[in-house]
């Protein structure tokens, strides 16, 4: 099924100029592919303008299937977030649980999406809501997703998927207040750099 | 009359008819606005009911109800439908749950320090703000912070948010997806309030037009369903249902009524005869109504073409009696002291109508008077220059003289009238159940599937009482917003005992200005919130200056001038207001909806304790205190009708023997009907009152007739067969209508029925010359 869609698309993207591109793309994001559920360890800075150091939160992120995706926050706080295709379910520690409509977080929606679609190896749902770039140096590489749809441009201009060879180390999105996300995954967090400083890690992320 | 002379008479009649038509289509504005039907408001709540909020805010709701499509897709539909209609005149408020930021609108965000309570019981200090930060970290390293990021610098206490979250109703639906849905979540729900009220028909179906408009384009090829369930729905749904059966039942009765008469006369252009006059009556009914007063009402027309439904009857008389050996015009002429009688009195009595002191009836009243003036003088006058000559004598039909033979055996059997008059005098008397219908609705009952349907999506949604709510008046605005700000503590009392589910005002919205100002006072100055401020960011991660735009929304909030209801114009808040805050010349009206009221006397007790302004409105009762009212009114006028009308039949006859034989039967088949109805546990309504009214005027021309045949058997046998074609042709109409499944058409349709087979009885056995029962 999944190898079918990229076979699909790589037949379709032969006919465009920058079939060589998309090729890659493609071939990239099959690769990353994995089966149902997965569970990553994840650090996840927070960068904003608004904060002179960034937070830093850890835990695990689990990804149940299509459109399901568990984020579990072990430290500095304990929080639960449930992320279906219609809704985000946050449960914090001595809070009620609070929930919000995807569809008023359309950065979420993407992060799902893109998650899924990354997962599933389906480039042609990727390719459907977002520009498609890639690049692979010396062994690693990068997916840059940016947003179709013009309003959640403006919100998140740019998504980064970034790893070596099989391995994703790096997911990263940029809002459009020149804030990020950066979030290690896997054995990304023991091997990065011990710092919170975003050029440095970024730059861990590009693999160069 | 030559046979083409009398083919352009014809031609000219139609040509008037079909321009009369026209002018009238032109002209007639239909209103339906059940008001005009009830007469003027007496008490406060009378007149807040009539004048000020219609049938109050309650009944304006409706609830909308998406099924058949996946719960995603119908909260989608939800939001854009609820955006179409927030954008349409027709709709005062529409919810479904999303507490979107934009319903604050930008220049109002410094006034939330205004709005909110939060700052009553509590200092907006450091110590409150560090707390308030802390939660605000976790939020920004949460799937949640790129939602609250864009507002953090401005409103780091979420006050903004908290205070949508305080505008959603009282008890908080269900929600999936940011939207209303129901509790087994089959169903996305929204609130909707029409500018029409309830009881206008026409401007309701509009409003609901527009909202299935609406639906269909957010829809688009999705199987998803509308249900919209409210006063107002019901109300469009029954008048549509009222109108497709009495319209199915009309064509019946059409078809029925030309065979009759074809039947009877064996002539085609009978039929036309026949139905040239009624028509005329319509026409110039409804001429005069729109001549005279503009608008007619709906009902006006309804109760107007039943009661000239005895016009039917005027060119009958004229075919049967009509023979060999005589003109048309002298057969018209016979006739005519009989027929002038039986119009003038009806017409005169129904001048009674005209001073009712209700305009509907005024309208009913110059309706009936031109139609039946007009029905008498064409079946004089224009009538019988159409009437072919020579016709087959009725006289020597051989059912005519076996029917009349019949009769003439008949004798009154005084004893068993005495015990008839009995039994149904017993009837009145001890029948249970009361004898007047007070529920104007329980004659277009809603289908109680629909009922319970609707129950239910307002328990969903803890929906506000459509028969109780508080009125609270004063001089102006501030005035009632303040007595409301006192009224709440109260209130919030009911609903923690159970006493009421919930409750809504315009101050929840928009606090007084004395509310602001303190407010104001107690918002700590620029130093020491910058004070507090920095205290509060020691050892975060803030950067220190991230905050200026709250410190400045602050000190804006703090000189800025209290926030009013003219400032709110044009906003989403304004229109929520709109239906709790009445202007009204003088005074000020603020409504207090309640929901789901278990004890109305401790509501009593409130309004009673927080003062004359304030007071509790039973709708229910005000409403069918106004029914009774109208009542009165039109029994009054009914009684000076009949006074009317005696003196007008007294004149005619001249003799106290003939007066009582031919007012005997209508009086009788009245009482009767009464009785029956009564015994039958059938409350009597307006409607019923109308078709008494019809009934009896059918009586008074059957008596009539019966009278001035005399004792000349030739003509008694005319008018036999005369009034067998008009009863038997009212009684096929009416008997139709009693088939019904809709009460008022029923109601109708009962009466008239009982009142046509009455009548003719009474008449035949009464009223019709007892000589040959005397000889034997």
């Amino acid at each position: 099924m999944i190898s079918g869609i990229s076979k699909t698309l790589l037949l379709l993207t032969a006919l465009l100029p920058n079939a060589v591109w998309c090729a890659t793309s493609a071939e990239l994001i099959t690769r990353l592919a994995k089966p149902a559920p997965a569970t990553v360890e994840f650090s996840e800075l927070r960068y904003s303008p608004m904060l002179k150091q960034p937070l830093r939160v850890q835990g695990t992120l689990r990804y149940l299937g299509p459109q399901q995706l568990e984020r579990e926050v072990m430290a500095p706080h304990r929080e639960l977030t449930r992320i279906d295709a219609h809704a985000v379910r946050i449960e914090r520690e001595g809070a009620k649980p609070r929930t919000v409509a995807l569809q008023r977080v359309p950065e979420l929606r993407v992060l799902l999406n893109s998650f899924t679609a990354l997962l599933t190896g389906d480039a042609a749902a990727l390719e459907r809501d977002f520009t498609i770039a890639s690049a692979e140096a010396n062994g690693g590489w990068r997916i840059t997703l940016q947003p179709r749809d013009g309003r959640l441009q403006r919100r998140v201009p740019e998504l980064r998927i970034e790893g070596r060879e099989a391995q994703l180390r790096c997911f990263t999105l940029l809002d459009a207040r020149g804030g990020a996300n950066l979030m290690l995954i896997g054995e990304a967090i023991q091997a990065a750099p011990q710092t919170t400083e975003r050029a440095q890690l970024e730059e861990y992320c590009r693999g160069t | 009359m030559s046979r083409p002379r009398s083919q352009l008479l014809l031609a000219a009649w139609l040509l008037i008819l079909a321009g009369l038509a026209f002018f009238v289509s032109q002209q007639l504005r239909l209103g339906a606005d059940l008001r005009l039907f009830l007469p003027e408001a007496r008490t406060p709540e009378q007149r807040l009911l009539l004048e000020e909020i219609g049938e109050g805010p309650a009944s304006r709701i409706a609830i909308v109800a998406l099924t058949g499509a996946p719960a995603q897709r119908l909260a989608e539909i939800s939001s854009s439908v609820a955006s179409a209609l927030k954008r349409s005149p027709e709709f005062r408020w529409v919810a479904n749950g999303e507490a979107a930021l934009d319903d604050l609108p930008e220049r109002l965000w410094p006034y939330r320090f205004l709005l909110t309570d939060t700052f009553d019981h509590r200092a907006l200090d450091g110590q409150f703000l560090r707390t308030e930060l802390d939660q605000r970290l976790q939020d920004l390293s949460s799937p949640a912070a790129s939602f609250i990021e864009p507002v953090l610098a401005r409103d780091p206490t979420l006050e903004a948010l908290k205070l949508l979250e305080r505008w959603q109703p009282a008890q908080e639906p269900a929600r999936q997806f940011d939207v209303w849905f129901t509790r087994a979540g089959d169903a996305a729900l929204l609130l909707v309030e029409t500018r029409a009220p309830a009881f206008d028909p026409q401007a309701q179906a509009i409003a609901l037009n527009e909202l299935r408009a609406a639906f269909d384009h957010a829809r688009g090829r999705d199987a998803a369903k509308l249900e919209i369930s409210g006063p107002g729905a019901f109300s469009v749904l029954m008048q549509n249902r009222t109108a497709a059966e009495g319209q199915r039942f009309g064509v019946f009765a059409t078809i029925g009524m030309i065979l009759l008469v074809l039947l009877a006369y064996r002539r085609v252009n009978a039929v036309i005869l026949s139905a040239l006059p009624l028509a005329s009556a319509a026409l110039a009914g409804l001429f005069a109504v729109s001549a005279i007063f503009g608008t007619v009402h709906g009902i006006t027309l309804a109760f107007g073409f039943t009661l000239i439904g005895v016009a039917q009857d005027y060119p009958i008389h004229l075919l049967s009696h009509h023979h060999a050996g005589d003109s048309p015009v002298a057969s018209a002429r016979a006739l005519w002291s009989t027929l002038a009688t039986g119009v003038a009195s009806t017409c005169i009595a129904y001048l009674a109508f005209l001073f009712s002191g209700v305009p509907g009836l005024a309208q009913l009243a110059t309706f009936t008077i031109a139609g039946l003036l007009v029905a008498g003088l064409t079946t004089r006058f224009l009538l019988p220059l159409l009437v072919a000559p020579n016709p087959r004598d009725v006289v020597t039909l051989p059912w005519v003289q076996r029917l009349h033979a019949v009769f003439e055996r008949l004798h009154l059997p005084r004893g068993w009238v005495a015990v008839a008059v009995g039994l149904l005098a017993a009837a009145l008397w001890f029948a249970p159940g009361p004898l007047w219908q007070d529920n104007l609705s329980a004659l277009t009952p809603v289908p109680p599937a629909l009922l319970a349907r609707d129950q239910a999506l307002r328990r969903e949604l803890g929906t506000a009482d459509v028969r109780y709510c508080l009125a609270v008046t004063d001089t102006d605005t501030q005035g009632v917003l303040r007595a409301l700000e006192a009224l709440d503590e109260s209130l919030g009392r009911l609903r923690a005992e159970g006493a009421i589910g919930a409750f809504d005002h315009a101050a929840r919205y928009l606090p007084s200005e004395d509310t602001q100002r303190a407010r104001q006072q107690r918002l700590p100055p620029a130093s020491d919130l910058q004070a507090a401020l920095t205290r509060a960011l020691t050892d975060t991660p803030f950067v220190p200056d991230a905050f200026a735009p709250f410190l400045e929304d602050v000190q804006q909030a703090r000189a800025a001038e209290p926030l009013t209801p003219e400032a709110l114009k044009g906003t989403p808040l304004a229109s929520r207001l709109d239906s709790l805050l009445l202007q009204r010349g003088e005074h000020s009206i603020a409504l207090v909806t309640l929901a789901r009221v278990r004890d109305p006397q401790a509501l009593l007790a409130v309004a009673q304790r927080a003062g004359s302004s304030v007071r509790l409105l039973d709708l229910k009762q005000a409403t069918e205190s106004l029914v009774a009212q109208q009542r009165t009114y039109i029994l009054r006028s009914l009684g000076v009708a009949a006074v009317l009308l005696i003196a007008v039949v007294a004149i005619a006859l001249r003799s106290a023997n003939r007066v009582l034989r031919v007012l005997a039967p209508m009086a009788l088949t009245t009482a009767a009907i009464i009785a029956i109805l009564h015994a039958c546990g059938v409350p009597l309504s307006l409607f019923h009152l109308i078709s008494l009214v019809l009934a009896a005027g059918l009586g008074l021309d059957y008596a009539l007739f019966f009278e001035h045949a005399a004792d000349d058997p030739v003509a008694q046998r005319r008018t036999l067969h005369a009034l067998m074609v008009c009863s038997v042709s009212t009684l096929m109409v009416f008997a139709l209508l009693a088939l019904s499944s809709i009460p008022v058409l029923r109601a109708i349709g009962v009466t008239v029925g009982l009142g046509v087979v009455s009548n003719f009885v009474l008449a035949l056995v009464i009223t019709r010359p007892q000589r040959a029962s005397a000889v034997r």
